[in-house]
């Protein structure tokens, strides 16, 4: 029953627009107070909330979410979105797909650089999109083609969830960063050719050819830029790093490209970008705390063994549980932010899975993607909205014109989730555990 | 009454700036300091012994000022997708009963911390030796601000509704 409560109140109050992380903080504030009048067989003080609003920031790990964050905002700040926007165009802008597969791919290499789904839709959807509107093509395919491809940013390293949910469960943010990448190109060449096919279907224009020299001069001028996930995962893959070192590196790397390489960023623009990296990472970081309060809350109100009792009710089979947990990720994905999703649930499926045989990394990659599947469906999905913002767009509409790749992304979950080679060879011969 | 108002609305902006510019200087600080780590201990072979310990208590201070800032911007994450179909009294309503749960929530966390913030007064941290309540007085502070700040968004909505019935 209280359980019941817990999850229907953050539903309710995050869609009806509550802050999400006070809608969450309201669902275990219910839970506690309910226990305190006895609706429970123990009794939860409050104390205890406001103790754990700290305690759930208390890592150091947790620490690279700011950092890369800043490097994310530091690159946007020196120019860096143009320039990967023009390697994009003239590497596929003459292509069929035109513009719209320059957004999906500018994601895809931005995607090596910020590590957020949101800060990419948002980067490269302000850029192009209007510039897509005024070539012809639909404000509300364009807002879908870039609310999509974005959701390739956390999959490819470096990558915020991933930190986070290498803290939770105690996986090497290393090899979730490694087992990333091949799903990554999965994502990018399955949504390319999904936008190559409706592009072509529906006569959408394309680029003229770029000259042999316009290629050249865009390929050195994003050759820096190029290098910062290399650079982010060397330096943290091959132990030199902790993930939040690493991330301070992006930092001073991305100092060194801004004010050096490229000489666009300025000291007012560094703190500039340092005031919105906070106001950022504060907000992930209240959501953060208060999805581990109610993580902890969901334990002792055994959501865990209800959970894991209930799927295995159902099959014992690996492969089917595999495709349940899917399911449930993907229903909840849709009423749910993603941080909130992972901290109930990563603590529930990771030691289930780990007893049946799964390697975490493989299940962090599909629940990653699980999740950034869930942020181009409605009711609540960032990217939708980020994209409506942008595009004043309505989020049904964008979503409408988004199914293609909605189904595009769902078949890559697919081969994700039952070929777990496809996530773990490059982490075993890098990184073996 | 005119001058007394502009007055604070003028300090109000202030301390949000002022917030605002605390929270930027306090990332620039941690990268700094976890970027020092990283040369003293790959260059020099000398991490300092606090190096986890101090970039850890300016993270919550940073996560805490800048939730309020975020608040007072409306910059917090929320979906209003039913809020913008709302009429503006039904939006009004709606959007000023969560503004109130979330004042009480707040101040709720805030008052709750107190008792950590007086047994961190009394207990250190072990390798700056700094007391404890510097990395939970944060949490307090931060709950108050974003209470008040809820207060101005609270404004803000019935001075949206009341131009919204002007139009």
């Amino acid at each position: 029953m209280l359980l019941i409560v817990l999850i229907l109140v953050v539903i309710v109050l995050s869609i009806i627009g509550m802050e999400i992380a006070w809608a969450i903080a309201m669902a275990c504030l219910a839970f506690i107070f309910m226990t305190q009048m006895g609706w429970w067989d123990r009794e939860i003080p409050l104390v205890l909330f406001a103790q754990s609003m700290r305690e759930g920031l208390n890592s150091f790990v947790l620490l690279a979410i700011p950092l890369f964050v800043f490097a994310g905002e530091l690159m946007n700040a020196s120019g860096v979105t143009h320039r990967m926007v023009r390697v994009a165009s003239v590497l596929v802008g003459h292509r069929s797909g035109g513009l719209a597969n320059v957004g999906v791919t500018a994601n895809f290499i931005m995607s090596g650089v910020s590590g957020s789904a949101v800060a990419d839709a948002a980067a490269t959807g302000t850029v192009l999109v209007p510039e897509m509107t005024k070539r012809g093509f639909p404000p509300t395919f364009s807002s879908a083609v870039i609310a999509s491809a974005a959701t390739v940013g956390p999959i490819i390293p470096p990558s915020l969830v991933f930190v986070l949910l290498g803290a939770i469960v105690e996986v090497s943010v290393g090899r979730l960063f490694l087992a990333g990448v091949l799903p990554g190109v999965i994502m990018f060449v399955a949504m390319f050719l999904t936008t190559w096919w409706i592009c072509r279907a529906r006569g959408f224009p394309v680029e003229p050819r770029a000259t042999r020299q316009e290629k050249v001069s865009a390929a050195f001028d994003g050759l820096f830029a190029l290098l910062a996930p290399i650079i982010i995962v060397g330096s943290i893959v091959g132990g030199v790093a902790t993930p939040t070192e690493g991330a301070a590196v992006a930092v001073a790397y991305t100092l060194v490209l801004g004010f050096v390489v490229y000489r666009s960023l300025t000291i007012k623009a560094v703190i500039e970008a340092a005031g919105a990296t906070a106001i950022a990472s504060g907000v992930i970081m209240l959501t953060v705390a208060t999805s581990q309060i109610f993580a902890w809350l969901a334990v002792q109100a055994r959501m865990g063994e209800i959970l894991t009792e209930w799927m295995l009710s159902i099959s014992d089979n690996v492969w089917v549980l595999l495709g349940l947990a899917n399911i449930i990720m993907l229903v909840l994905g849709t009423f749910m932010e993603l941080l909130p999703i992972m901290l109930i649930l990563a603590p529930i499926l990771f030691p289930l899975f780990a007893g049946m045989g799964i390697d975490p990394v493989h299940l962090g990659v599909v629940m990653v993607l699980n999740l950034m599947i869930g942020m181009i469906t409605p009711p609540i999905g960032l990217n939708l909205f980020v994209l409506a913002a942008i595009s004043k767009q309505g989020v049904f509409e964008i979503f409408r014109e988004a199914l293609p790749y909605f189904v595009t992304l769902m078949i890559v979950l697919a081969l994700i989730t039952y070929v777990p080679m496809l996530t773990l060879t490059i982490p075993t011969f890098v990184m073996p555990k | 009454m005119d001058a007394t108002l502009q007055t604070l609305r003028r300090l109000d902006r202030w301390a949000e700036i002022g917030l605002y510019y605390l929270s930027a200087l306090l990332i620039l600080l941690i990268t700094g300091l976890v970027i020092y780590t990283v040369v003293a201990r790959y260059f020099f072979n000398a991490a300092p012994i606090w190096s986890e310990e101090v970039p850890r208590v300016l993270f919550y201070w940073v996560t805490f000022i800048a939730c309020a800032v975020a608040t007072k911007r409306g910059q917090n994450l929320r979906v209003t997708l039913v809020l913008e179909r709302l009429s503006p009294t039904g939006r009004l309503l709606l959007e000023n009963t969560m503004h109130v749960l979330v004042i009480i929530m707040a101040l709720l966390i805030a008052y709750y911390s107190w008792p950590l913030v007086r047994l961190g007064m009394r207990t250190h941290m072990l390798s700056t030796g700094w007391p404890n309540v510097v990395g939970i007085i944060p949490v307090t502070i931060g709950c108050v601000m974003m209470a008040f700040y809820q207060l101005g968004l609270m404004a803000k909505s019935v001075d949206e509704y009341r131009k919204a019935r002007a139009r």
